[in-house]
């Protein structure tokens, strides 16, 4: 608590009662306020959505012939996206777990529905390599189990180890998430008057009254899975890294590649809690809880990681120059000046010439600055993710196993509906859950009453 | 802590925010919580270790290029995974146990204007099954409250 007092600007800028913060944020999901903004949003999303569920109807009926995957670029726009939604969730937990750790305030008003897109963005995630299975009716193969078959898992391999890592990801971020939801839950059915509501929030809280006894347990409880979900965020992304790191092809086999994607999936997380940081203030109109304040630390936190990820790039081209490697090198030159040079550098500009706005205090401070770069940055990491997977496939040892990609309609579309996917799950979350945590907030109030008496 | 310090034993505060240091002066160790996220991630370590050792060097054994079966290494993944999930669920699991969740009913939720503690107001609670819990209308109007209320079970 000491970073409140040291920091320039405060925390917050509510209404200083635990009444008045309970009923602003507890207001939402009981009264719905935005009710147009909401549902213009929601109609997008399930419009989305509704093409998503096509896409998959189409894939499964035709196979994955109606892609433009093929041999050998085997790899393209599902991997692509998988990578790339994986990689927003980490933020989300990032800012939950380490920033909880070292007790840093400002994560309050963020935490939240940080949390709620990591879990939703796993989803999204999740789902890709199951559909690009070809035949996801046995995706449970890839569970160990007794069968008949007299086959187990190859526990060996990279992709095994992305069953593991995204469904253990995503059950303990459930679970994290839930946890921090259940005090608030309470807060939500105390205040509820419909009787549905009464029972789900009931239900839903599971009968919190917030004794000394389970707020003591609650907090030890939060940590210890807080510490276990940390590593969890360098675990993922490096598995989804190593699948590429662990092949020979020029472009992948390199030492950098884990760093470079954790590192790379922080950063652009964090472009999107700026996006729905800005979106969620500007619809239910949070000005006082999500601050200036807030919306300059998340550009501070892009601008560093930002220029961390720019190091993976600066790395990546020095290794392929420094390996001597004609193939290596042959690769790095497509992606800077062949047939991969406009994704390579819209990648560039979208996520380094962007962020550069943020050495300066009044972009930082600009939530539609902030909004606008976050779609930048998000666009540019699709870029990366797409070159990284396609230009290394198209163009490796043999000329005969040189082929280009293109992707298909359907590739277009899944991913289009995948965005609707995470839409409308993250609006129903806006809608019926408290997206900024009461109780943390009313910590703050507490300590800055205290302060100011 | 006054009511303990006059014999009250089953006593229990009930608060809109985490109260720093009110667990330690009620006596509510933590140590239940972190033994089970740590039992249950080195079961998790052990099952995920034998799952991949048992099916990988005994069930299904697959020899490529002659490379060795117990390649333990690679196994390393599956098991840390799985320990990290049993010790998220060992914590959660740990916390609803020790917590008493989940719980329903409670007959404090009949308490009159009990729902301010998850707003801004404070409760003390003094139990039936106290021993001194005759006394215990008079040891709260000592402490000044704003209100004492009984409850029904």
């Amino acid at each position: 608590m000491s970073d409140a007092s040291t920091a320039p600007g405060r925390p917050i800028e509510a209404d200083r009662t635990l009444s008045g913060v309970t009923r602003e944020i507890g207001t939402i999901p009981l009264d719905f306020p935005a009710r147009r903004r909401w549902w213009t949003a929601f109609a997008v999303a399930s419009a989305l959505l509704a093409l998503y569920i096509l896409s998959v109807v189409v894939l499964f009926a035709e196979g994955t012939g109606v892609w433009g995957i093929n041999i050998p670029v085997g790899w393209g726009l599902a991997i692509t996206n998988v990578v790339w939604w994986i990689g927003i969730g980490h933020a989300g937990t990032l800012i939950s777990t380490l920033l909880l750790m070292t007790g840093a305030v400002w994560r309050t008003s963020l935490n939240r529905f940080a949390e709620a897109m990591t879990v939703f963005a796993v989803i999204c995630a999740a789902l890709y390599p199951i559909l690009h299975l070809g035949r996801p009716h046995f995706f449970f193969w890839m569970i160990p189990h007794p069968n008949q078959l007299a086959l187990g898992p190859q526990y060996r391999s990279p992709l095994e180890w992305d069953v593991f890592a995204i469904s253990v990801y995503f059950t303990v971020s459930a679970m994290f998430w839930y946890q921090g939801l259940i005090p608030d839950l309470a807060a939500v059915r105390d205040r509820a008057r419909s009787r549905f509501a009464r029972i789900f929030y009931g239900l839903a809280a599971m009968g919190w009254k917030g004794s000394a006894t389970a707020w003591a347990r609650w907090r030890r409880g939060y940590l210890l899975i807080a510490g276990f979900a940390l590593p969890l965020v360098v675990s993922v992304h490096s598995g989804v890294a190593m699948l590429m790191a662990a092949g020979p092809i020029p472009g992948w086999h390199t030492t950098i590649f884990p760093p470079y994607f954790v590192l790379g999936a922080v950063f652009f997380g964090f472009a999107v809690v700026a996006i729905l940081a800005s979106a969620l203030r500007w619809t239910f109109e949070l000005t006082d809880l999500i601050t200036e304040r807030h919306m300059a630390m998340v550009g501070i936190m892009l601008l560093a990681s930002g220029m961390m990820t720019a190091y993976g790039y600066a790395m990546e081209l020095f290794g392929a120059w420094y390996s001597a490697d004609g193939f290596e090198r042959q690769t790095a030159v497509d992606r800077l000046f062949g047939p991969w040079a406009p994704a390579y550098w819209g990648a560039v500009i979208l996520n380094f010439a962007s962020i550069q706005l943020f050495w300066l205090r009044r972009f930082r401070r600009s939530p539609l600055v902030l909004f606008l770069v976050g779609l930048a940055v998000a666009a540019g990491m699709w870029l990366e993710r797409y070159f990284l997977v396609v230009s290394a496939l198209s163009r490796d040892f043999l000329s005969s196993s040189w082929g280009p990609y293109w992707p298909s309609v359907w590739e277009w579309a899944l991913f289009a509906g995948s965005i609707g996917l995470f839409g409308v799950l993250f609006l129903l979350f806006a809608r019926f859950l408290p997206v900024i945590s009461i109780f943390e907030i009313r910590e703050v109030v507490h300590d800055l009453n205290e302060e100011g008496s | 802590m006054r009511l303990q310090e006059a014999g009250f034993t089953r006593i229990e505060a009930y608060s809109p925010i985490p109260v720093d240091g009110l667990g330690a002066l009620l006596d509510i160790e933590r140590r239940p919580l972190d033994r089970a996220a740590l039992f249950g991630a080195l079961f998790g370590l052990a099952l995920g270790f034998a799952i991949t050792v048992g099916q990988s060097v005994f069930q299904y054994p697959i020899n490529v290029g002659g490379r060795p079966l117990f390649s333990w290494p690679a196994f390393m993944i599956p098991a840390f995974e799985l320990g990290v999930l049993f010790g998220a669920l060992g914590a959660l699991i740990g916390f609803f146990r020790a917590s008493g969740l989940p719980r329903l009913n409670s007959p404090l939720f009949e308490v009159e204007r009990f729902e301010k503690a998850s707003e801004d107001a404070y409760f003390l609670a003094v139990f039936a099954d106290d021993p001194r819990f005759g006394d215990a209308r008079e040891a709260l109007e000592d402490l000044d409250p704003a209100a004492i209320r009984e409850a029904q079970s």
